[in-house]
């Protein structure tokens, strides 16, 4: 059993079960073949994209995987519930070449077309009966028909799912025959589902943290359970207000930084289940190489006098620092929802504190806290970066690219937006390191932490292993000894 | 009687339409005027970062968000007179689908916690009125004082310590058997046991004191019969009418408690609606809870007329 | 006016101690209100930490002579955070009822003692009000606005006034028909005058009573919300949210999450306790029953 939320046409990991991706990522965030497409060809203009299909797929129902699906399927996605996706509103026509075959014409070059169709949420391949009317092209799904190892036996919405193994689909591969799938909207709640035994796995619906790390101690004291980590590259980090405000001192950003003890707060806070995050982005990548070596260390005293340079002076009683009669206060937005937001929140304040810099914690309802950042109103702001698939590109375009809307007040100058724009013509990892290297040496952000995707199961569950995209669950491999 | 009852609803039922207009009228705006853009908020719910610009601009323009207040309203307030309360931003389902789907985990939730409280309270609050100043007097008196000073949560939280986690005798979460709903029943109908014990007792003395109770006892009658034969028809009137108002109230209050159990209902939905600003949810939810406290209200009047009819609706009497 | 009220606050504490009927349990609702607003006032006299300086090497301490309630899983010591959290408390709900009393009476006063269309429009938005599942208002108003005591204690006032004005209306029904009111009228008394001089006297008890069991209810309303998340800000001492920090740690570290409910409890009862004895001991007009 497992614990999670199924948001229709969201990204919902109990869907990973019944449906496969059109095309699939590996653990470095490069597409791959699928199941059902055996590889693929891009036109040197960039507008036409060839799929080639493979044979023998059915979907539960039986209806067959071939190019007439799959074209209805690309139109749908262009058409239908999905066309909100940006990839999928450059399409301009779709064409069968043959039986296997189909031909996709874009309006304009869109670089990030093939990866759009590995992400779940956009990429899981529906059946054309399974929308209403059937074989419409902008048709509301009205049942779950996929063709991945599971299909669903009954649904209760916003309770529970029953699955059952879909024969023609596994080829053997899938051990277990049926899967009751609860919705626990409390992590805690499923923390003790598990220790009583009424599921036998949680955590792996959910693409965030969905396990408070603060219980991992708990669950690792029961001799029946086993948890499990895995990093998608996704960093808690501290966005930094670079245009206005103390932080546009590239000085004071550095300072921060080195004022945080990331060793003791993983340690202490997050149970140890966590790994410290000292570069912008994680630098085991290919992508990030350049930033082995830049790592920050803590340094407090290095970190004061960074501050003195920059005319931040302790002058007062209450060791808050001044400059031209001005206290260095700063406000620190939290959205509502961020995983162990509040215990992270409450250790910075304390750790700026001791270097002389008064932290405002505000805790806002995201949409509240969105609109702030839309206008830069901040001067620190909790954000979950990116991880596998949004890397690599997604940090440099969402947020350190002088056009993020999201993000004014990140760190935006003219080299940095070249560096981004010639890694986002080349797709080239050593382009990409270099603009990560450029925005790392200015400091543009406070990482915190990799947060890590947690699983926990009893031992009676066998050969777990994590989906290769933060968005997936693959449960092919899992059996269940007595 | 019908008459009576007739006249009562013709007076009550246009103001009780007003009501809850002006109510969905109110929620929708303090959604509408809130800071913040939802589309946004709910594209970084689907995707888990930040959308793109133009996806924003899409999902925007595809949902109308971007006409003007009036005329959102004007569209939503349309749709119900087809029976339509929107469709949700988050799930894309029909508001009242998500709310026929979770509302029946509330109600049973609510229901279950009355019940516990009308037991409980009616039981010791009679045996404290039969017996004032006794053990079980004292002993109810303690039970009312806590019951109106426990928070809630924490008792629920107190609960899942000692029964979930320490004795592992009660599932801390779930839905559908007897066995999850008495944690939360408990958590949830504490408050009101002190209440009704409250009433209960009140009523009882002053029923008992009255004159006929003394010409029963003097007729002969056994203890027994005239404390429930006289005094307790007497006193059911004020407690029928706590009871209507406890359960209306419980409807719309079970957020924390759904929050902490993880019950399926409409409260924790509904809170998280409000967190990504889902507002079809939160202005349906509110007109839909709007509407059935007021249903219950009307309910718990005609109760009234029911079992005394010497109360006119309204309130007054002509004794 | 000087002199009625004067005469009010003797009927409250006449000379003759025993017919106060003072209970135990009152008495020492008393001590503890007393020993609570001092705290309140003057929190660092009883607190022996700071309430917010955090020390990672000393999580999730035991109670003990250095930490009496033991500390939290930021090592802040628990007993200075209650301390300090009862001034958040007491703040928040006093605001509340005081803004609730105020608005409340007011409108009480002008539709109970104009009537006509006046009283009409107040008593529909009463209503209005009371068809509002009060705690969905809240947790909608202060969900969007921001997550803040500020704005629970706005959330809070604007379901508040309500049962104030419906009660105080009643009252002033009842003493309108009075002879002597009606007397004041025939001999030509102001509005205003007849108010204060004559109405305002009668209503005070009843609000006094009501207004002492309201802050109890009001404490349970605001840790409710704050335990959602959707009141003090970090690192703000604040009751519910402290039990809200627990919830992970109740297992491992209970007193983390006992002590700030058992303040809760222990000052709510308090309150009860002194509303329930000052509505016993003040009937002076025939009060419809005060159920909150």
């Amino acid at each position: 059993m497992i614990q999670g939320e199924v948001k229709r046409g969201g990204a919902d990991l109990l869907q990973s079960l019944i449906y496969d991706n059109f095309l699939n990522i590996n653990y470095d965030g490069k597409p791959t073949p699928s199941r059902l497409v055996r590889s693929w060809e891009q036109s040197n203009d960039g507008l036409t994209y060839t799929f080639y299909l493979n044979r023998g797929v059915t979907f539960h129902d039986g209806t067959e995987w071939n190019a007439k699906t799959a074209e209805w399927f690309l139109k749908w996605c262009s058409q239908g519930p999905r066309k909100n996706t940006v990839a999928y509103s450059k399409i301009s026509e779709v064409k069968t070449v043959d039986d296997y075959t189909v031909k996709v014409t874009l309006k304009e070059p869109f670089g990030a077309f093939i990866k759009a169709l590995t992400v779940e949420f956009n990429s899981h391949v529906v059946s054309p009966t399974s929308v209403d009317p059937a074989w419409s092209t902008d048709g509301k799904i009205i049942s779950f028909i996929g063709t991945g190892a599971f299909k669903v036996e009954s649904y209760v919405k916003a309770q529970r799912a029953e699955l059952v193994r879909n024969d023609p689909a596994t080829g053997g591969g899938t051990l277990i025959d049926r899967i009751s799938y609860r919705i626990i909207p409390d992590s805690h709640a499923g923390v003790s589902a598990l220790r009583a035994g009424t599921v036998d796995i949680i955590g792996v619906s959910d693409n965030h943290a969905s396990v408070p790390y603060e219980l991992i101690p708990v669950m690792e004291r029961d001799p029946n359970i086993i948890v499990e980590t895995i990093s998608y590259g996704r960093y808690q980090v501290v966005e930094l207000n670079c245009r206005e405000g103390p932080f546009s001192d590239i000085r004071v950003r550095e300072a921060v930084n080195l004022a945080l003890d990331r060793e003791k707060m993983v340690k202490e806070l997050l149970a140890g289940a966590a790994t410290p995050a000292n570069t912008v982005v994680s630098p085991r990548y290919p992508f990030a190489s350049s930033l082995a070596g830049t790592e920050y260390a803590y340094n407090p005293a290095r970190a004061r006098e960074l501050l003195d340079n920059a005319g931040w002076k302790v002058t007062g009683a209450d060791g808050i620092r001044q400059k031209e009669g001005k206290k260095l206060e700063v406000t620190y937005i939290v959205p509502i929802g961020e995983a162990n937001s509040e215990s992270i929140a409450v250790y910075i304040q304390s750790e700026m504190k001791k270097i002389g810099i008064d932290v405002k914690i505000l805790v806002l309802e995201s949409g509240a806290a969105g609109a702030e950042r839309n206008k830069g109103n901040y001067d620190m702001f909790l954000h979950h970066s990116y991880g596998i698939p949004g890397l690599p590109d997604g940090p440099l375009t969402g947020k350190y690219h002088s056009s993020a809307g999201s993000w004014p007040a990140s760190y935006h100058d003219a080299q940095l937006d070249q560096l981004i724009e010639k890694a986002m013509a080349t797709d080239a990892d050593e382009d990409y390191s270099a603009a990560y290297l450029y925005s790392q040496e200015k400091h543009a952000c406070m990482p915190l932490y990799d947060i890590e995707r947690i699983a926990a199961y009893k031992k009676s569950v066998k050969g777990f292993i994590f989906s290769t995209s933060v968005y997936g669950l693959d449960l092919s491999t899992v059996r269940i000894e007595e | 009687m019908a008459g009576e009852i007739s006249f009562f609803l013709a007076r009550r039922i246009p103001w009780a339409i007003l009501t809850i207009f002006l109510a969905s009228l109110l929620a929708f705006s303090i959604i509408f005027f809130a800071p913040g853009n939802p589309a946004e908020v709910i594209l970084t719910q689907i995707y888990g970062n930040e959308p793109e610009r133009d996806a924003v601009i899409l999902f925007i323009e595809q949902n109308a968000l971007d006409v003007p207040f009036i005329k959102q309203y004007t569209t939503w307030t349309t749709g119900l007179f087809y029976g339509s309360l929107g469709t949700s931003l988050r799930t894309g389902d029909p508001v009242l689908e998500e709310f026929i789907v979770r509302f029946p985990a509330t109600v049973i939730l609510a229901l279950s916690a009355i019940t516990f409280a009308l037991v409980i309270g009616l039981s010791i609050g009679v045996l404290s009125a039969v017996r004032p100043h006794s053990p079980i007097d004292a002993f109810g008196n303690l039970i009312a004082s806590l019951g109106s000073s426990i928070p809630s949560f924490w008792l629920g939280l107190l609960l899942i310590l000692v029964f979930s986690i320490h004795l592992n005798l009660l599932p801390s979460f779930g839905y559908g058997g007897i066995e999850h709903l008495i944690l939360p029943t408990i958590a949830l109908g504490f408050l009101n046991v002190s209440k009704i014990l409250r009433i209960t007792r009140e009523s009882m003395i002053d029923a008992l004191s009255e004159d006929y109770v003394f010409e029963a006892y003097a007729k002969g009658l056994r203890e027994k019969a005239v404390v429930i034969r006289h005094a307790f028809r007497n006193a059911s009137v004020p407690i029928v009418t706590q009871t209507g108002l406890e359960l209306g109230a419980l409807l719309g209050g079970t957020v924390i408690i759904e929050q902490i159990f993880g019950w399926p209902g409409i409260g924790s939905f509904l809170l998280s609606s409000v967190m990504s600003r889902d507002y079809p949810v939160i202005a349906g939810f509110v007109l839909l809870i709007a509407l059935i406290y007021v249903i219950v209200n009307i309910l718990v009047d005609i109760i009234y007329i029911y079992i005394d009819p010497r109360i006119q609706p309204g309130g007054k009497t002509h004794a | 006016m000087h002199k009625h009220a004067f005469s009010r606050f003797e009927q409250f504490f006449p000379y003759d101690i025993k017919s106060l009927g003072l209970s135990t349990g009152v008495v020492a609702s008393c001590i503890i209100l007393i020993l609570l607003l001092c705290m309140s006032v003057f929190p660092g006299v009883f607190a022996t930490h700071d309430p917010n300086t955090v020390d990672l090497d000393n999580r999730l301490v035991q109670p003990g002579v250095e930490h009496y309630f033991g500390t939290d899983h930021h090592g802040r010591d628990i007993y200075s955070r209650v301390v300090y959290g009862a001034r958040t408390s007491m703040a928040t709900a006093l605001s509340v009822v005081a803004i609730g009393v105020i608005v409340g009476t007011l409108l009480g006063l002008i539709a109970g003692y104009y009537g006509g269309i006046i009283d009409q429009v107040i008593m529909r938005i009463v209503d209005l009000f009371l068809a509002f599942p009060a705690t969905i208002l809240a947790i909608a108003l202060v969900g969007l606005f921001g997550p803040s005591l500020f704005n629970i204690v706005l959330a809070l006032s604007i379901m508040w006034w309500v049962s104030y004005a419906r009660i105080i209306r009643g009252v002033v029904l009842q003493v309108k028909e009075k002879d002597f009111i009606k007397g004041a009228y025939l001999m030509g008394g102001k509005n205003r005058y007849i108010i204060r001089k004559h109405i305002i006297p009668h209503v005070l008890s009843p609000i006094f009573a009501l207004a002492t069991l309201d802050v109890g209810s009001a404490i349970l309303h605001i840790t409710g919300l704050s335990f959602l998340g959707l009141g003090a800000q970090p690192p703000t001492a604040e009751w519910g949210s402290m039990i809200q920090g627990s919830i992970a740690f109740m297992e491992t570290a209970p007193q983390t999450m006992i002590f700030p409910g058992l303040c809760i409890i222990i000052t709510v009862i308090s309150f009860n306790y002194l509303g329930d004895w000052i509505k016993e001991r003040s009937d002076p007009v025939r009060m419809e029953k005060i159920t909150v």
